[in-house]
């Protein structure tokens, strides 16, 4: 239960060294070209910072780079605003102004949904166990067997299958790292022509599949016209069978949306 | 799992306006003995109430992760396509029966185009992928001009590969 509060080890002194860069920038005039030397010198040294605060956040389904990124924007933020005039220290005024930003930048995401944090984590055990029990019965697992597992009522892991439909926003089981390697495999398969000739309104159907982003076109590819299971295609793409069926139902509805006219 | 308690669950069940789609399957009657039906608008906006229900039947059922996905996106497209050839006003009527080699699922409405849906369209070849076996059949009624159209699906619990 470490809340996002408690937040950052606090170690004044490691960035003790900056003080005086604080009251240098302070003396020099708005207009002072060494304003702009001084001023990256002492962002420079504070990335760690920013670093540190993005590393609490991470885990929670934004790609680390993402996080990192944006907390280096509030870290600039925080240099351009500290006032050493007023007398506070200036990690006991950034640390605040970061993990703001990067709040922000999950609200912005659509991830602050009230999700409560029972269901996050049955989620996440729930995607982490249903990997597992696939890798070893060779297919996918039934609730029954997936309540075992985990040692949860058979009822809760039901709720928490549809929780975790529900919840769009959760993004738990984004990668931790964007790897486009295992599109590509998915690409290789190659559309399967023969098989989509046979649908009466490929040609609409078509510029609309090339329109998909590169993933959600393979895992759709690979489910209707690769003939693979959500879980096979989960293994090959690196994320949850939970994250692929809810791709392939966005896909489908974006799809019908489209098509509509041709049905 | 309270959102599905007030769905009906019948011993018994007549087709209350095509005269009934179970018609032809007299095989399928003695199955009959636990039926979960849902009645609603044949509006587009319906459909994730029959995706929870289908949920909830087939988890219940105790599907494989996969089925239960693949059936949810099945009854999802059923019934996107019944909603386009639904008349103004006139009501989704969806089935789900227990059977020994899957859940069957029955969705129906009334149509002012008495026609089956293409089987060769896209969505069609997903509903086919999904389900281990989908007809569709139009009851046309009497006086012609609408009829009752009907998708039925049976769907795998995907347990035994």
């Amino acid at each position: 239960m470490s809340g996002d509060r408690k937040t950052v080890l606090h170690r004044p002194d490691e960035y003790a060294h900056c003080e005086p860069l604080f009251d240098e920038l302070g003396e020099l005039d708005a207009d002072d070209p060494r304003r702009e030397v001084v001023r990256s010198k002492l962002v420079t040294e504070l990335l760690p910072l920013a670093e540190h605060i993005a590393t609490r956040f991470s885990g929670r389904g934004e790609p680390r780079e993402d996080l990192v990124q944006v907390a280096r924007i509030g870290l600039i933020n925080a240099v351009d605003r500290f006032d050493p005039g007023r007398g506070h220290d200036f990690l006991s005024f950034a640390v605040p102004t970061i993990m703001g930003e990067v709040r922000r930048h999950f609200r912005d995401t659509g991830w602050s949904v009230r999700v409560p944090r029972r269901l996050k984590e049955l989620h996440l055990s729930l995607s982490q166990g249903s990997a597992e029990l696939s890798q070893r019965l060779g297919r996918a697992p039934t609730p029954t067997e997936l309540a075992e597992h985990l040692n949860l009522e058979v009822d809760e892991v039901r709720e928490g299958l549809l929780a975790g439909n529900a919840y769009q926003a959760l993004s738990v089981d984004k990668p931790v790292h964007d790897d486009a390697e295992a599109l590509s495999l998915a690409d290789t398969m190659g559309e399967p022509d023969h098989e989509m000739a046979m649908v009466e309104n490929h040609e609409a159907l078509q510029p609309l599949l090339q329109e998909l982003p590169k993933r959600e076109r393979a895992i759709l590819v690979m489910r209707f016209f690769g003939g693979l299971t959500q879980t096979q295609i989960a293994d090959r793409v690196g994320i949850s069978q939970m994250h692929v069926s809810r791709l392939l139902s966005q896909t489908l509805e974006q799809l019908r949306g489209k098509l509509t006219g041709d049905i | 799992m309270s959102a599905f308690a007030r769905v009906g669950s019948t011993p018994d069940m007549e087709e209350t306006r095509s005269g009934g789609p179970y018609g032809g399957t007299p095989a399928a009657d003695g199955l009959l003995d636990e039926l979960v039906e849902l009645r609603l608008p044949a509006m587009a906006e319906q459909i994730p109430l029959v995706r929870m229900l289908t949920h909830g039947m087939v988890s219940r059922a105790d599907f494989g992760l996969d089925a239960i996905a693949d059936a949810k996106m099945a009854v999802d497209e059923a019934c996107a396509q019944l909603v386009q050839l639904a008349e103004l006003g006139s009501q989704l009527h969806c089935r789900f029966r227990q059977a020994p080699d899957g859940l069957h699922v029955v969705v129906s409405t009334r149509s002012t185009d008495p026609r089956p849906p293409s089987d060769r369209t896209f969505g069609w070849h997903v509903l086919t992928t999904l389900s281990r076996s989908v007809t569709a059949h139009c009851d046309v009624l009497p006086g012609g001009g609408a009829g009752i159209v009907t998708i039925e699906l049976v769907l795998n619990p995907g347990t035994s590969e």
